[in-house]
């Protein structure tokens, strides 16, 4: 099964640094981004099944690029990892298309049955198939 | 430009016992000024009208009753002398000189007892007859060159001052001559009839009345016993009684003098003021009395209606001012729960680099020990990294702790700098994330604050929140911290959308809130103004001219009230 391609975006980079290279030791291909605008970059640029987001950014929030996200590719699951703990934030999320909404800090473990339980959102994958090979 | 007020906070800054004990004063003085003066006043007044009505009455009355003595007295001398005369136009020397004539005669006229004795002279001044106690003293003396028989001579009638004469008795004479000249009749005035018209005068307990000569000495002896008068008393006397009858007041005395005898004597009047007022002076002091204890019971009833109502107010504010500490620590604690996603984030994002740095190292570990070495530096990085996260999340435990501490310390000496940086420090992650960009503008040598560190975060981090929340997304927050005239001030200036006039004045008011329900209890900026002014600072704010608003807090350099009552609009 092809490999998942995962947008990690952060800007803590000791975390999504260290998470992208134990996830790749799990067989999936993760990229990082450390602001909004390189994540709205990476995103346009294609080729990932799902997106890993932090809600507060240096440049903007992670809402913003969700909107952002929801607009160009509609079917991106887009998991939200945030230690910002605010309900209204995470209310917001959800409505705007979120598919999980996941408090810091959270054992990668936790985080990869998540991320396994998923269905890619690139068109190019095979709708219902689970994250396999990993 | 708008000044938060709540005025039960003075008693704070000032001792309670003292407020009171200051408001205590001024209610009894307040009552002393409507009660009491009043009645003073109406008392003193009357007391003053009555005591001049009094006066007057008295000037009148002695100044009647000396003219109505004068003329008695005068009318007295003349009716004397007048009879005389009539005896020496009726009968002659040689019928007169007989004693039996003479006796019948004083026994005719002397009815009454006015005269002490009558005698017959001849121009040669020798006793012819007499009648009277004084027979063996008087009899066959010469009068040649007694005073008053000189004067007779001279001007056919004359009635003597007092002399002592022969007799050796203080006696005055009434003496006539006939119309030659040739012989004198003269009558011994009865001294004790003649001081009883003087004497009987109604003067007053302490009053005098007596007749006294241009010379000085008394014709009538004083009512309080004077034998003499002074050269300067005299003067005053005949000063009053020139040209007639005159009353005047001289001292605690009402003088009335009126001359007599042509000008030779002045009947003087004497009365003692305060003896004669003395009903007067009685009838005051017992008004005085009842003012008094009238004014004691009022002050009484005061102290205690006043000590009630300032311990029921005190108890009121005492009850009040638990309730306004307790507010404060509850939003306080509210201040921490709007926060809390902030924190929560500053604390968590720590925790998720420890868990997942640690996951690799464990991860590193299961591939074995024969690649130990060969991932060493990894294990080195992960453990660093770890510290440095472990130090991280250590420091914002600590900033929320501080804030959080729930007792009031002690003033301790605080680095406003720092203060106002912890405080932005909780809020700038969220601020960044809404592209709220928080700028710094801190004056490096500001001296430290003796302060309560907790409470001032408390006031920044309320007006940070609401500026974050103002803005929404897209602006800038300036801070900004200076020494300006003795106070320590701190800027916060935002690029919100300022605050519309109408509510201006209601922005430091409890529960006035403009935020959506659940977002603000309406309590943030009431209780940093009243934070403020326990720290004897000032907490303003003012729409700045370009959009947005500035909230300025000062605090005292030296720990005295820094910012006057400056209202009004920038």
């Amino acid at each position: 099964m092809e490999k998942r391609r995962i947008l990690l975006v952060d800007d803590e980079r000791d975390f999504i640094d260290c998470l992208a290279k134990r996830l790749q030791r799990r067989g999936i291909d993760c990229l990082c981004a450390y602001s909004g605008a390189e994540a709205v970059c990476k995103i346009s640029e294609g080729g990932f099944d799902l997106v890993v987001l932090d809600m507060l950014l240096p440049d903007t929030n992670g809402n913003e690029v969700l909107r952002f996200i929801k607009q160009a590719t509609p079917d991106m699951p887009v998991v939200i990892l945030t230690g910002h703990a605010s309900a209204a934030c995470g209310r917001d999320s959800l409505d705007l298309g979120a598919v999980e909404y996941l408090l810091k800090p959270i054992e990668l473990e936790s985080l990869y049955e998540k991320l396994c339980s998923l269905q890619p959102g690139r068109e190019s994958h095979n709708k219902g198939s689970p994250l396999s090979g990993i | 430009m708008y000044m938060a007020t709540i005025p039960a906070e003075m008693m704070e800054q000032k001792p309670r016992s003292a407020y009171y004990a200051g408001q205590k004063r001024l209610f009894v003085i307040v009552i002393i000024i409507v009660a009491v003066l009043p009645l003073v006043f109406i008392n003193w007044k009357v007391s003053r009208l009555y005591q001049t009505s009094m006066m007057n009455k008295m000037d009148v009355d002695l100044s009647g009753f000396t003219q109505s003595r004068k003329e008695m007295i005068d009318l007295f001398l003349a009716s004397q002398e007048n009879m005389l005369a009539s005896f020496t136009e009726f009968y002659d020397l040689a019928w007169l000189g007989k004693k039996e004539n003479i006796e019948n005669i004083f026994c005719a006229v002397n009815r009454s007892g006015v005269m002490t004795d009558i005698g017959v002279i001849d121009a040669a001044g020798n006793h012819v007859a007499y009648v009277g106690p004084f027979t063996e003293k008087l009899a066959g003396k010469n009068y040649a060159s007694a005073p008053w028989f000189r004067k007779v001579m001279q001007n056919g009638r004359y009635v003597s001052d007092v002399f002592t004469g022969y007799r050796g008795i203080p006696h005055l004479v009434v003496a006539v001559a006939d119309k030659e000249k040739s012989w004198v009749l003269r009558a011994t005035i009865n001294s004790e009839m003649f001081n009883g018209l003087v004497s009987s005068a109604n003067v007053g307990p302490d009053g005098d009345a007596f007749i006294i000569s241009r010379a000085g000495e008394f014709q009538t002896p004083s009512r309080l016993g004077h034998q003499n008068i002074s050269p300067g008393n005299l003067a005053v006397l005949r000063d009053i009684g020139a040209g007639g009858t005159k009353t005047q007041r001289r001292g605690q005395y009402l003088f009335s003098v009126a001359p007599l005898k042509g000008d030779d004597w002045l009947l003087v009047l004497k009365t003692d003021i305060h003896s004669s007022l003395a009903d007067f002076y009685e009838a005051k002091n017992i008004g005085l009395t009842i003012i008094f204890c009238t004014a004691l019971l009022i002050l009484f009833v005061t102290q205690l209606l006043i000590r009630s109502l300032v311990n029921r107010i005190d108890h009121t504010e005492q009850q009040r001012m638990v309730l306004t500490n307790k507010v404060r620590e509850v939003e306080k604690m509210a201040l921490i729960g709007r926060l809390a996603a902030s924190v929560a984030h500053e604390i968590n994002n720590p925790l998720q680099v420890i868990s997942a740095q640690a996951g690799w190292v464990d991860e590193l570990l299961d591939d074995g020990p024969e690649k130990y070495a060969e991932n060493e530096s990894e294990y080195r990085l992960a453990v660093k990294k770890i510290r440095d996260q472990v130090k991280r999340a250590g420091s914002i435990t600590k900033r929320l702790l501080s804030f959080s501490r729930m007792q009031e310390g002690a003033p301790a000496a605080v680095d406003i700098n720092h203060t106002v940086e912890d405080s932005i420090l909780l809020l700038e992650k969220e601020a960044k994330s809404n592209r709220i960009n928080i700028t710094r503008q801190y004056q490096q040598d500001l001296p430290a604050v003796k302060t309560d560190a907790s409470q001032l975060q408390q006031v920044f981090l309320n007006i940070l929140n609401n500026a974050v929340d103002a803005i929404g997304q897209d602006g800038a927050i300036e801070v900004r911290t200076t020494r300006r005239d003795g106070e320590i001030v701190i800027e916060f200036a935002d690029t919100g959308p300022g605050i519309a006039e109408h509510i201006m004045e209601n922005i430091f008011n409890p529960f006035f809130t403009t935020k959506e329900k659940g977002k603000g209890t309406g309590l943030g900026l009431a209780i940093s103004s009243n934070i403020m002014q326990r720290l004897r600072g000032g907490l303003r704010v003012a729409n700045r001219p370009h959009g947005g608003c500035l909230f300025t807090v000062a605090l005292p350099a030296n720990g005295q009230p820094a910012v006057q009552n400056r209202p009004g609009v920038n």
